[in-house]
């Protein structure tokens, strides 16, 4: 874990088109704490960006035998920060120590996280800091019942970021916000003002940095109490059947004792193996058997990423949680099966 | 690459990683990975049960899958590459959801073994 925490972060921003990507990502250059980041970019867009080492990169993309969409090498991408690696080792551009990637408006975010992950070359260099996903105040709800990217881009996202909250009716905002809390209950939902947003509150999301994991941690637990009570609120609302969300839902299952790893590992494996597609993100704190302090886990799809060790529980609450966005199936059928794989491991005292 | 069989790995999947914060994920000793390989071996025999397979241990390193009736052996280097291996000895995806599975899990006897990774 602590080479891991050493590669380099990248940040990966993403959103619908004419979400506001590059207007937050003009904003969060001009931070400090971004002041040794590189960019790269799928386009130049209309709205430069405004900083000293942006690269584009073209799309070409490497489907695996697996044949699954979300395991797809992003050659592109793979290229592009190669290169860009090359060129920091060799002194030819500054030493930059985090890299920001921004997504076309069409993307699906899913092979781009695979790519940094699976890549033989990436995953020595680099590793996923956080996903930002903008979302639209205005046409966000339009965009989430046509387009299923905008769906898929809001349930990979660690922070999602409101735009043109200004100038969105309140009432529009209110459901949108709704909506998007049901869809992807783990992240925080942050407003732009004006394209201006509370820049390290955003970069907080990163779980591998030793410098923010104890707070991010914190806050998914802080977060579960008031979502479980907004979930028990908003039970028996109708639902629009035609959206393309219908069927994404974003669930807590809290575990009382203690998990036993090697079980959680053949489970979780398994399950990515059979439902990886249906199952579009994971992430908890888990109270494991044999260990003092918690152990943080984080995926999207077919992509677990290395555990993550806390040195201590952030409060006094022992349980594991583990939070669920999946594609039609079913949570009491995860919760059962998680706890059956978990009985079988007996623990010797 | 391993020296002797001439096969690719490409470092510890994460369900290997120690869950021990007193010390780095590549630290286990060679016992604890021992002791924890044979573990998740016998939990994983208890689940391949279910559809007639069986995984051994070789060289420490991989797993070979094979039909309690006999036939072909595939090896893995991982979980996820043995669940493959499972698709592809039985001919259908192994499903940890599927309820006579989960079934019986939940009345099979608990596998014995305190987890390797203790605190330091």
């Amino acid at each position: 874990m602590v080479a891991y925490a050493r590669l380099t972060p990248v940040i990966v921003v993403t959103g619908f088109l004419g979400s506001g990507k590059t207007t937050l990502l003009n904003h969060m250059l001009r931070h400090p704490s971004l002041a040794d980041a590189a960019v790269l970019v799928n386009e130049f867009g209309a709205v430069g960006l405004d900083h000293f080492l942006v690269e584009a990169m073209d799309e070409n993309t490497v489907l695996l035998e697996s044949g699954c969409l979300c395991c797809t090498i992003r050659g592109d991408l793979k290229d592009s920060i190669i290169a860009l690696n090359s060129r920091r080792a060799r002194g030819e551009i500054p030493p930059y120590r985090r890299l920001i990637v921004e997504t076309t408006g069409l993307a699906d975010p899913a092979p781009i996280l695979f790519t940094l992950s699976a890549d033989t070359v990436l995953k020595h260099h680099y590793r996923l800091g956080s996903v930002i996903t903008t979302v639209d105040g205005v046409n966000g709800l339009r965009q989430l019942d046509r387009h299923p990217e905008s769906v898929k881009q809001a349930t990979v996202a660690d922070r999602i970021v409101l735009t043109k909250s200004d100038i969105a009716d309140v009432d529009v905002i209110d459901r949108l916000q709704g909506r998007l809390a049901r869809i992807n209950r783990s992240a925080e939902l942050i407003t732009a003002v004006n394209g201006a947003v509370d820049v390290p509150r955003v970069l907080r999301a990163d779980v591998y940095d030793a410098r923010t994991k104890g707070a991010e941690v914190r806050r998914w637990l802080a977060d579960e109490a008031a979502k479980e009570a907004a979930e028990d609120h908003t039970q028996g609302h109708a639902h629009d059947v035609s959206r393309h969300d219908e069927h994404i839902h974003s669930f807590t299952l809290s575990f009382d004792g203690a998990l036993d790893w090697t079980a959680f590992g053949i489970w979780l494996t398994m399950l990515l193996h059979t439902h990886g597609e249906k199952v579009l993100r994971v992430k908890g704190i888990l109270n494991v058997a044999g260990a003092d302090a918690p152990v943080v886990i984080n995926g999207v799809q077919h992509v677990v990423h290395p555990p993550i060790h806390l040195a201590a529980w952030p409060g006094e609450d022992r349980r594991s949680h583990i939070v669920f966005i999946v594609d039609d199936l079913s949570r009491d059928a995860i919760e059962r099966s998680l706890a059956a794989f978990n009985s079988i491991a007996a623990q010797a005292a | 690459m391993c020296a002797l069989c001439g096969v690719l790995t490409d470092g510890p999947h994460w369900t290997e990683a120690s869950t021990d914060a007193g010390r780095s994920a590549a630290a286990p000793t060679g016992r604890e990975r021992h002791l924890e390989r044979t573990r998740r071996l016998a939990l994983l025999n208890r689940v391949l049960s279910v559809y007639g397979c069986t995984a051994d241990d070789w060289a420490g390193a991989h797993y070979m899958v094979h039909r309690r009736s006999g036939g072909a052996t595939e090896m893995a280097t991982d979980l996820p590459g043995l669940w493959l291996a499972v698709e592809g000895l039985v001919g259908r995806a192994p499903d940890p959801l599927d309820p006579a599975l989960v079934a019986q899990l939940e009345n099979a006897p608990a596998v014995g073994g305190r987890a390797a990774r203790r605190p330091a």
